[in-house]
C-alpha cells in the first residue's frame, strides 16, 4: 500500500525562494503551516505497519516538483550510511531496517531535501524535489549543491548553478550563458565583442560546444555580447576545463555542454523579456498531458535604432540584427521510453552603411530516444543535422560579390549507461561525425569584376567509441577510468596538391595534384585517448581530485586574427594539415569551511598540445586553393593556478577567483616550414596570466536585489612595431617585433544590476520584474586592440580601440506566466 | 587578399560604431634596426637613384629623419654579367645615381650593395615584363564624409581620377601599381599687382597611398573605371589641374610586397586584424640568409600619362587660391613661388 503524500508541490518553497523575498514568504508561511514541515523535514509512512521482520524494499522515484520530470542522479544519504542513488528514469531502490530513516536527498539543480522515512514495509513512494530556486525568473540552471564539488569525481568540471549566474552581468538587462562563463576561473576571451571564449589558455576552436545533441561551431550573436543559448530554457551548464568524460571528443580543450528543459508536461507556462535592444520569449506546456509536452524559445533583437542616433552616415545606414529559436519536443511514449526532438535556428545579420553586409547562421535538428533497460541501465540514441554557414556581401563598387562558406554536420551517437552497483558504473558507446566543408565560394553581384570560383568541398568522417567505469572504491575513494578512441578520415571526390617531399610548402613548390574518387581515403588518422579521473575524500570538507585526458581534435578553425570571425573557415585534418592532440593533467584541492559554509579551492593545470596551428606573415586564408602553404604547426604549453573562493548562502553571497596561467607555442623551422620567432618559445594570443573575478549578489527584504562584478585581466598579446622606415611613397613602414611580444593595457570593469520584483502577488500565474543595469561603471576605456598608425609626418603612434569605452545603462523589463 | 583586407576594414568599421579610440602609451624598450633599400630602375631612358639608410628607432624624434649610408658600393647587374655602377650624390649623402641608363625587356636585373662594413646585399633578379597600356583617363568629383585623423567626421568633395584599359594583348595578366602626382596652376593676384606672375606647383597625391592591381583576379581583360588617385577638390582645381599617371608593370613578387605593406599600414585595431608581421622585400645578405635588408628594389616597365583636368568641367565649382576680394592677401598671392614645390616656368605641356 502506497501512501503518496498530497501533492503540495505549488507551495513547497526552497531556501532560495525564500531569499527571493521574505515578504511572501512570511505570508505563505502564516496561511500554509503545512509549508513548515515542508521545509524542514517531511515525514512519510513507508507502507503499512506490520508485524512481519523482513527487509524493506523502498522504491520510488525522484522527480521535479515544476514539472513532473525524473530526476536523473538523484543521491539518497541516509543518516545511518545507507545510500541511493536514481537511474536515469528518476527511479531507486533502497533496502532499509524497520525503523525511521532520515534521508537527505540531492540532486543536481534542486533544493536538497530532508525527509523522515519511517519504514514499515516493502512499498512505492515517490518524493518530488523543488527546483533550485533562481533569484531572477530569466534562468534556471542546475546548481551544484553545497557538496557538490566536493562529490564531483571530474576536475575542472565547472557547473554553473542559479547563483553564480544570478551575480553576473546583465549587459543589456539579460543574462548570456557565455558571458557569464567568462567569470569563472580559468575561462576567458581576447576582448570585450570577440566571439567565442577561450579556456585554460586554449583556443576558442578548442572548445566542443553542445545544446543538447546539437553541434554548435559559432555561439555568438552580435560579436560576442549575446550567445545563442535561450537564457530562459537553460536547465543546466557544464564545463569541463580538464577532465573530459570519455563520452565526449573531438575539441582539445574543454566541453561546454547546455542541457535545456523539457516542457511542462502539466499546464501552460510563458516567460519573456522586453529590453532596450532585444526582447525575448519562451512558452512550454503539454500537448498530450502527462505525456507529450513542448517548449519554444525565441528572441529577437532591435538594434537599429542606436545606430539610428549617430549623426556618422555610415553609422546611420548601418544595422545588426539576431534572431533565434529553439523548439524542443518530448514524449514519454512509455514509463521507460523517451522519444523527442528539437530544432536550433540562430541568424546574425549587420549591414555596414551601404556597403557591406555580413550573415551568419546555424540550423540544426535533433532527435533522440532514451530507453530504460530494466532499472540499471539506459540507452540513448540521438542523430544531429545541422549546417554552419557564414557569408558576407560586398555591396558597392567594382568587385560587388558575395563570398559564403559552410559547414554541414550529421552526427550520431549511441550511449549505454549501466549501473552494474552502487560502486560501479559503465559508460559505453559510440560516436559518429561526418563534416561536408565547403571552404568558400565567391560570387560576383551585379556588374562586378570579380570572377566566380568555389573551392572544392572536403569531406570528413569521424567515429569514435569510448568506455568509461566509474568505480566507488570505498567512502573516500571514487575512479573513473575511460577511453576513447577515435578515427577520422578525410575523404574524396578531391583534388590535393602534392609538394616534394621534405621542402617547403609554396604555391609554386606544388609539383603534382593528385585526384581522389567519391568516398576515397584521402588521408586518415587514429588515435587512444584514455580519461582517468580520481577522487579522494580527506574529510567530509575535504578532498583532492586528479585527473588526465588525452584529446584529439581533427578540425581547426582556420584564423589568424586575435579573435575568431564567423566567416573563418573550418580546415579538417587532410594529408597536409595533421590532427591536433593534447595531454591535460589537472589536480584540486576542494574545501569547505567555517560556519557559513565557505567554499574554497585551488587547482593546477597543464596542457601540453600538439599540432597546433599558426599563421605565416600576412597569410592569405580566404578563397585560398592552397591553404597548407600558409600554415605552420608546432606545439602549445598551458599551465595554470586557478583559486577559488565563494559564499552561496545567506542574503549576501559572493564568489571571488584568481587565475594565474601562462599559454605559450613553439613553432619551429622545418623542412617543411619557416619558424616563428626564430622557434623560440611565445606568448598565444590567449595567454593572460593573471585574472581576478568578483561577484557579489545581495538580496534585500523588500523585494530588491543588487549585484556586482568586477573583472581584472591582464592585457593580451600584441605585437608592435620597433622601427620603421619609407618605401618609395610609404612614409613609416613598420618594422614588428617578435610575434606577440607586447602586451595591450590591462582590461578592467565593473557592473552592477539592480532588480525589482517580482511585482504581484505570490500564487498568481503572472509575475515580473524590472532590471536595472549598468554596464562599464567608471566607464573604462578597456583596449580591445591596441593598433599603430602611420601618419607620413608624424612618428608612429600606438592608439588603443575601446569597444564600449563607456558607461552604458539598460533596463529590461520581464515577465513570467507561471 | 584584397578580400580579406575589406572583411578586416568592415569589422574595424563596425566596431567602430561604438568605439573610441585614444593614444596611449606602449613601452617598446627594443632597439633593432635593418638595411632599408629604396630605389628602382624602368624601361624609360633616364636617371634613377637608390636610397641606403638604416630604419629609424620608434619612439625617438620623428621617425622620418632617416639615418642615411654613405660610402656603400652600390650596382645594377643583368643576369647576362653586364655591371652598371651607381654613383653616390655629393649633396646628399646615402644617395646613389644611375645615369642615362634603361631597363631592356627580356633581361632581368638585381641591385648588389656592399655597405661599408663589409656586409653584401644583392636584390632578387627581376626580369623586366611588358608594359601595359592606358586606354582613358576620367575623373569624377563626390562629396564624401570621413574621418579624418583626428576621428572628427568631416565631409569634402573628393575627386577621384579613374582610368580604363583594356590588356587583351597582353601574353600574361599584368600586375599593376599606379603612382600619381599634380600639378597646378596658380595665377597671383593682389591689389596693384603690377605683374602678376603664374606658378606651376607640383603635389604629392598618393603618400601612403598604394595603388595596385592583379589582372589575375579579374574576370575578363578590361578594366575600367579603376580608381588610382583620390584628392581634395579644393582651390587647386580653381584653375587648371595635371595628373601624372605612372603606371607601372611589377612583378608578381613586387605585388605581393606592396599588397603586404598595404595591409600593415590599413591596419586600424579591429580585433579581427591579422597580426602584423614586418614586410621582406627582395634584398638579402648574401652570405647570411637571415639577414633580410627591407624595402624594395623594383625592376618595371613604365607607361606614363598626363590628364588635365579644367576649371568648371565638373558640377562642383570652386574657387582658385588667389581669387576673389579679399582684405589680406592669402598666402602666396602676392609670390607663389613661396609655395613648395613652386616654379614660373610653364611646362611645356601645360594646355592653357
Amino acid at each position: 500500500m502506497v501512501k503518496r503524500i498530497p501533492d503540495i508541490h505549488p507551495v513547497m518553497l526552497s531556501k532560495a525562494d525564500f531569499l527571493k523575498s521574505w515578504l511572501v514568504g512570511l505570508c505563505l508561511l502564516l496561511s500554509s503551516p503545512i509549508l513548515l514541515i515542508g521545509q524542514e523535514v517531511e515525514t512519510f509512512q513507508l507502507g503499512e505497519p506490520t508485524t512481519a521482520i523482513q527487509p524493506i524494499k523502498w522504491t520510488g522515484e525522484i522527480y521535479s516538483s515544476e514539472n513532473r520530470e525524473p530526476i536523473i542522479n538523484a543521491v539518497l544519504q541516509s543518516d545511518s550510511g545507507i545510500n541511493g542513488i536514481t537511474n536515469l528514469d528518476g527511479k531507486f531502490e533502497i533496502v532499509l531496517t524497520k525503523k525511521s530513516h532520515i534521508f537527505t536527498i540531492s540532486a543536481l539543480g534542486f533544493e536538497e531535501k530532508k525527509v523522515q522515512i519511517n519504514a514499515n514495509s516493502s512499498a512505492k513512494l515517490s518524493i518530488p524535489l523543488a527546483v533550485e530556486a533562481v533569484l531572477i525568473d530569466e534562468v534556471i540552471v542546475s546548481g551544484a549543491s553545497e557538496k557538490s564539488a566536493l562529490k564531483e569525481i571530474t576536475p575542472g568540471l565547472q557547473r554553473l548553478n542559479a547563483e553564480q549566474l544570478e551575480t553576473q552581468s546583465k549587459f543589456f538587462g539579460e543574462i548570456d550563458i557565455l558571458r557569464s562563463l567568462q567569470s569563472i576561473s580559468g575561462v576567458s576571451n581576447t576582448g570585450e565583442g570577440a566571439s567565442g571564449f577561450n579556456v585554460r589558455g586554449g583556443n576558442t576552436d578548442q572548445n566542443l560546444i553542445l545544446q543538447d545533441g546539437h553541434l554548435i561551431f559559432n555561439p555568438s550573436h552580435a560579436l560576442g555580447f549575446f550567445s545563442l543559448f535561450h537564457p530562459d530554457l537553460v536547465q543546466y551548464v557544464d564545463l569541463y576545463k580538464g577532465g573530459i568524460p570519455a563520452k565526449y571528443g573531438g575539441r582539445l580543450s574543454s566541453v561546454l555542454a547546455v542541457e535545456t528543459r523539457d516542457g511542462d508536461k502539466e499546464r501552460f507556462k510563458a516567460k519573456g523579456g522586453i529590453g532596450m535592444v532585444s526582447s525575448r520569449l519562451s512558452f512550454e506546456g503539454p500537448i498530450i498531458k502527462d505525456k507529450v509536452s513542448f517548449i519554444v524559445g525565441t528572441r529577437y533583437s532591435y538594434a537599429d535604432w542606436i545606430f539610428g542616433l549617430s549623426d556618422n552616415p555610415e553609422v546611420n545606414q548601418s544595422s545588426a540584427f539576431f534572431n533565434d529559436i529553439t523548439a524542443k519536443l518530448n514524449a514519454r511514449l512509455t514509463p521507460t521510453t523517451n522519444l523527442g526532438g528539437s530544432f536550433l535556428r540562430s541568424r546574425d545579420d549587420f549591414q555596414l552603411g551601404d556597403e557591406a553586409r555580413f550573415d551568419y547562421s546555424t540550423v540544426s535538428g535533433e532527435a533522440y530516444l532514451k530507453q530504460l533497460i530494466g532499472d540499471k541501465a539506459n540507452l540513448t540514441l540521438s542523430v544531429n543535422k545541422g549546417r554552419y554557414e557564414s557569408s558576407l556581401f560586398d555591396l558597392k563598387g567594382n568587385d560587388q560579390s558575395k563570398f559564403t562558406n559552410a559547414i554541414d554536420y550529421t552526427r550520431g551517437k549511441v550511449d549505454f549507461l549501466y549501473i552494474v552497483s552502487d560502486n560501479y558504473r559503465l559508460n559505453l558507446g559510440a560516436d559518429l561525425n561526418k563534416y561536408d566543408v565547403s571552404p568558400g565560394k565567391i560570387e560576383p553581384r551585379n556588374e562586378s569584376f570579380i570572377i566566380p570560383d568555389e573551392l572544392e568541398v572536403e569531406r570528413g568522417q569521424e567515429i569514435a567509441g569510448y568506455i568509461e567505469n566509474q568505480f566507488t572504491i570505498n567512502n573516500n575513494l571514487e575512479i573513473s577510468a575511460g577511453l576513447r578512441y577515435t578515427a577520422f578520415s578525410n575523404i574524396g571526390a578531391r583534388t590535393v596538391n602534392i609538394y616534394p617531399d621534405g621542402e617547403i610548402k609554396t604555391e609554386r613548390n606544388i609539383i603534382d595534384q593528385q585526384t581522389f574518387g567519391e568516398g576515397e581515403t584521402i588521408a586518415s588518422y587514429t588515435g587512444f585517448e584514455p580519461r582517468v579521473s580520481l577522487r579522494y575524500e580527506l574529510n567530509d570538507k575535504t578532498s583532492a581530485k586528479v585527473g588526465y585526458a588525452r584529446t584529439y581534435q581533427f578540425l581547426a578553425q582556420i584564423s589568424n586574427t586575435a579573435s575568431a570571425t564567423p566567416i573563418d573557415i573550418w580546415q579538417l585534418a587532410n594529408q597536409h594539415v595533421e590532427p591536433q592532440y593534447s595531454d591535460n593533467f589537472s589536480v584540486g584541492l576542494f574545501k569547505n569551511f567555517g560556519r557559513k559554509n565557505y567554499q574554497s579551492s585551488v587547482e593546477l593545470f597543464y596542457r601540453k598540445s600538439v599540432g597546433i596551428l599558426d599563421y605565416k606573415d600576412f597569410a592569405d586564408l580566404l578563397l585560398n586553393q592552397n591553404i597548407e602553404t600558409e600554415l605552420v604547426t608546432g606545439e602549445g604549453l598551458s599551465y595554470g593556478l586557478e583559486l577559488n573562493l565563494k559564499k552561496q548562502t545567506g542574503s549576501f553571497r559572493w564568489d571571488m577567483n584568481y587565475t594565474f596561467s601562462s599559454s605559450e607555442r613553439q613553432i619551429l623551422e622545418t623542412p617543411t616550414q619557416p619558424s616563428v620567432n626564430r622557434g623560440e618559445w611565445y606568448s598565444s594570443n590567449y595567454d593572460i596570466p593573471h585574472v581576478f573575478n568578483l561577484s557579489m549578489v545581495k538580496q534585500f527584504d523588500n523585494k530588491t536585489n543588487l549585484s556586482i562584478n568586477f573583472t581584472y585581466r591582464s592585457g593580451r598579446p600584441t605585437t608592435a612595431p620597433v622601427s620603421s622606415y619609407t618605401s618609395d611613397n610609404v612614409v613609416n613602414v613598420p618594422i614588428y617585433s617578435d610575434r606577440n611580444r607586447f602586451r595591450v593595457p590591462d582590461f578592467h570593469r565593473l557592473d552592477v544590476a539592480y532588480t525589482i520584483g517580482p511585482f504581484g502577488k505570490e500564487g498568481k500565474r503572472f509575475d515580473s520584474s524590472i532590471t536595472l543595469s549598468v554596464y562599464n561603471l567608471y566607464s573604462r576605456k578597456n583596449a580591445y586592440s591596441v593598433y599603430f598608425r602611420q601618419n607620413p609626418f608624424d612618428s608612429v603612434k600606438a592608439i588603443r580601440v575601446a569597444t564600449l569605452g563607456t558607461i552604458f545603462p539598460s533596463i529590461t523589463y520581464n515577465f513570467n506566466l507561471k | 587578399m584584397k578580400k580579406y583586407i575589406f572583411i578586416t576594414t568592415v569589422l574595424a568599421l563596425l566596431i567602430g560604431i561604438s568605439s573610441c579610440i585614444d593614444e596611449i602609451k606602449l613601452n617598446v624598450d627594443t632597439e633593432q634596426r635593418s638595411l632599408v633599400v629604396d630605389g628602382f630602375v624602368t624601361d624609360s631612358l633616364g636617371d634613377f637613384q637608390l636610397k641606403l639608410s638604416q630604419s629609424s628607432v620608434i619612439g625617438i624624434g620623428n621617425d622620418n629623419i632617416l639615418d642615411p649610408i654613405p660610402n656603400a658600393t652600390v650596382a645594377l647587374m643583368d643576369t647576362d654579367g653586364e655591371t652598371y655602377p651607381y654613383v653616390e650624390s655629393i649633396e646628399s649623402p646615402g644617395i646613389y645615381e644611375l645615369f642615362n641608363f634603361k631597363a631592356e625587356r627580356g633581361k632581368s636585373y638585381f641591385v648588389d650593395i656592399v655597405l661599408p662594413d663589409g656586409k653584401h646585399y644583392q636584390s632578387t633578379p627581376a626580369e623586366l615584363r611588358s608594359s601595359s597600356k592606358i586606354d582613358n583617363i576620367s575623373y569624377d568629383v563626390n562629396e564624401e564624409t570621413f574621418r579624418d585623423n583626428a576621428g572628427e567626421l568631416v565631409t569634402e568633395n573628393i575627386i577621384s581620377a579613374k582610368i580604363a584599359t583594356d590588356f587583351s594583348d597582353a601574353a600574361v595578366p599584368p600586375f599593376l601599381r599606379w603612382r600619381v602626382s599634380g600639378q597646378y596652376q596658380v595665377q597671383e593676384n593682389f591689389p596693384m599687382a603690377l605683374n602678376p606672375k603664374r606658378c606651376y606647383v607640383s603635389v604629392n597625391l598618393d603618400i601612403n597611398d598604394i595603388r595596385i592591381f592583379d589582372a589575375t583576379q579579374v574576370n575578363g581583360n578590361e578594366l575600367f573605371e579603376q580608381v588610382i588617385a583620390e584628392a581634395a577638390y579644393d582651390f587647386r582645381f580653381g584653375e587648371q589641374f595635371c595628373f601624372h599617371v605612372s603606371q607601372f608593370s611589377i612583378s608578381e613578387e613586387e605585388y605581393n610586397y606592396w599588397r603586404n605593406i598595404k595591409e600593415i599600414i590599413d591596419i586600424d585595431g579591429s580585433l579581427f586584424d591579422p597580426p602584423p608581421g614586418t614586410v621582406v622585400g627582395n634584398i638579402r645578405n648574401v652570405d647570411d640568409p637571415d639577414d633580410v635588408a627591407v624595402g624594395y628594389f623594383s625592376v618595371a616597365s613604365i607607361f606614363f600619362r598626363r590628364y588635365f583636368v579644367n576649371r568648371d568641367e565638373t558640377r562642383v565649382s570652386v574657387r582658385s587660391k588667389c581669387e576673389g576680394f579679399f582684405l589680406r592677401v592669402p598666402f602666396a598671392c602676392d609670390d607663389c613661388l613661396l609655395l613648395n614645390n613652386s616654379t614660373t616656368v610653364k611646362p611645356d605641356y601645360w594646355e592653357f
